[in-house]
């Protein structure tokens, strides 16, 4: 347990820096921005940009993928095992999104009360009812993010570049179809049905109430299907 | 068992064997010489050994416990590679301070006054580092680290002739106090070859040959003189490969050395490392 | 101290000479410790077993022994039993070499005699 304790630590403590340097880069840019806006309009009414959070899920992205290789090799390095080097990086993924969501979360309601004609993300989709909700939510896509780039990047790593782009356009072929299907194939029952049902289960239920323990367990579920999905191929993963 | 044990390990990649049923053991308390060209498959079975790939077939165990996948040797082996796997951005004292949170057994006072001997700056980044400083700072890693296994994969690639003295002492000094079994990878055999005690000689994904370097030294030999001579002698014996000089004939041989005939105008001559795998790796050549 | 790798002798019949050597020239006098075989090993980078090999071979001329904890020390008597030693080695190493070299040269046992004779006689020469 104190060696993976080390490996969480390590983990955790070289990426932490990062999040402050992007929530610094990204406010300086927001505050650019306004200014802009304010000399341009002569008024300080418009932020001039919405839903931030998008950006903090780039990030996270950017960072569950690109950190991959350098910690693998280190870690790797350091005698420890792919278990150990998959359970310290859901760590990592946990702590960023966990730190993320909140400073979003916070954010978010911060700056739609202070300027109402400013929407995060969340509160453009679900409202400002529930904080608590409103950081759940935020930290399950991040974690489901996270967990997609990084199983990408494992399966990149795993079947090298060429396949991967083979593969890559074999997806947005498969997802072309599947849009052609929708459209043409399908009789226009189904397509309702399966947009009702991907509306419930992001929580939008037919009578126009929200309810938010699904999209909480639908997040849940997609997280853990990528999850799964990466430990099988991490533990089979060699150095390169 | 305290021994690294290679038990049958094969390893391919795509329709190229790198190693091929491999079986050996290294046993505790010795210092290895583990060669071989490059391409042999060296850095293949050092890779499976400290679980970096996977064998195909076959397994390795150390002191009895299978090495893949396995935290119950993290204590016991540990692998300073050729490769540079460290994280670049990290300052050399930051990763000394890393290695003692994963390890029991290192040594973080020693890891300082080694980086003092060497002149390695602690405060620099491993990026910022020469490329023979990168290998000095992988080395000092390496020998604060009281493993009861340690590998070295092209030790001293990149250092001067102080550094490699240096970096031989250390080994040494260590080596009596601690108990440990270390096993040097390497191209440079004449460097090494009064260190090492017993020589695993890898080929073309095989063992070629493992043997106690005094009775390497004391078997191998040289015999010169005029063809016909030397062709006449050596008939019957293990030659393992020739050299001509006109009509001056050598032949290297491995075995009891056989006493000259009286009057013969043969010339005996010792055969020193280097020669010998040289001359061994290219008869599997042909 | 200094070893040879590239001779027929192995390295560590070269520790033990080159020690026994150095007990005989007086370099470490009876009843004194000797190096280490660590510091003998760092000092020539060579394997600490191979030391200790050569010097076990004079812990069996009984030239040498071993302090419990303290280390190896130079035996009492070890000068004059290296000296016996040396001279009984003395035809072996010198005459028969010298008669083999001389006869492949074709050189009489008269003429051998003389440079005998003349070597002692530059030796008092130059005394």
């Amino acid at each position: 347990m104190k060696k993976l304790k080390a490996a969480i630590q390590y983990e955790c403590m070289t990426s932490f820096k990062y999040i402050w340097y992007f929530y610094a880069i990204q406010y300086a840019i927001v505050l650019l921005i306004s200014l802009i806006v304010a000399i341009g309009t002569g008024s300080f009414d418009n932020i001039g940009s919405n839903c931030l959070e998008i950006n903090s899920l780039i990030f996270v992205g950017i960072l569950g993928a690109l950190g991959y290789r350098e910690d693998f090799r280190m870690l790797i390095q350091n005698g420890f095992t792919r278990k150990y080097i998959f359970i310290a990086t859901v760590s990592l993924y946990l702590f960023i999104s966990g730190i993320m969501a909140l400073v979003d979360t916070i954010m978010g309601n911060v700056l739609h009360a202070v300027r109402p004609d400013y929407f995060s993300l969340y509160g453009a989709l679900y409202g400002y009812h529930n904080v608590l909700i409103n950081w759940l939510w935020l930290f399950l896509v991040y974690m489901a993010v996270c967990f997609l780039l990084y199983l990408m990047i494992l399966v990149i790593n795993r079947i090298g570049k060429t396949a991967s782009v083979c593969l890559g356009v074999a997806l947005g072929g498969c997802v072309l179809l599947v849009f052609a299907l929708f459209r043409f194939v399908l009789p226009g029952r189904t397509v309702a049905a399966i947009a009702e049902f991907a509306r419930n289960a992001m929580g939008f239920m037919g009578d126009g109430t929200v309810y938010h323990a699904f999209p909480v367990l639908t997040l849940l579920l997609l997280g853990g299907i990528l999850g799964i999905g990466s430990f099988a191929i991490i533990r089979r993963t060699e150095l390169k | 068992m305290n021994a690294i044990q290679i038990k049958n390990v094969t390893k391919r990649y795509h329709d190229v064997t790198a190693l091929d049923h491999v079986s050996f053991s290294f046993a505790f308390g010795k210092i290895y010489g583990f060669l071989g060209r490059n391409g042999a498959g060296k850095s293949t079975l050092i890779n499976i050994i400290a679980n970096r790939i996977f064998a195909d077939e076959g397994e390795v165990l150390v002191d009895g416990i299978p090495a893949r996948e396995n935290m119950l040797v993290h204590e016991k082996l540990f692998c300073m590679s050729e490769a540079d796997l460290y994280e670049k951005n990290l300052k050399v004292k930051d990763h000394f301070k890393w290695m003692q949170r994963f390890y029991d057994c290192f040594d973080l006072d020693k890891a300082f006054q080694t980086a003092e001997k060497f002149e390695l700056d602690v405060n620099q980044k491993f990026k910022a580092l020469s490329k023979g400083y990168q290998s000095i700072f992988k080395l000092i890693a390496a020998l604060s680290l009281n493993v009861r296994y340690v590998i070295f994969d092209e030790p001293v690639l990149g250092l001067d002739a102080n550094h490699r003295e240096l970096f031989y002492d250390l080994l040494l000094r260590d080596f009596e106090t601690r108990e440990q079994t270390i096993i040097i990878a390497t191209h440079l055999i004449e460097e090494v070859a009064n260190i090492i005690e017993e020589v695993v000689l890898i080929d073309k994904g095989k063992v070629l040959l493992q043997e106690s370097t005094d009775t390497l030294l004391e078997t191998g030999y040289c015999i010169s003189g005029l063809a016909q001579d030397v062709d006449d002698y050596c008939r019957g014996k293990n030659v393992i490969g020739y050299d001509e000089l006109g009509s001056l004939k050598l032949a290297y041989l491995l075995g009891e050395k056989a006493q000259l005939p009286q009057g013969s105008h043969l010339q005996i001559s010792p055969m020193n490392l280097q020669k010998l795998f040289v001359k061994l790796t290219e008869k599997g050549g042909n | 101290m200094n070893v040879n790798p590239n001779t027929e002798k192995p390295i560590f019949i070269q520790i033990a000479e080159q020690l026994e050597d150095s007990i005989f020239t007086g370099v470490f006098p009876e009843e004194t410790k000797i190096p280490s075989t660590n510091e003998i090993s760092v000092l020539l980078n060579i394997n600490p077993h191979t030391v200790l090999k050569g010097m076990n071979m004079l812990v069996d001329d009984e030239i040498i022994y071993k302090k419990r904890g303290l280390g190896m020390f130079v035996k009492e008597g070890a000068v004059k039993k290296i000296r016996e030693k040396r001279q009984a080695q003395f035809y072996d190493q010198y005459v028969a070499a010298l008669i083999s070299e001389a006869s492949k040269l074709q050189m009489s046992k008269e003429e051998i005699i003389a440079l005998i004779e003349r070597g002692y006689e530059h030796e008092r020469h130059s005394n």
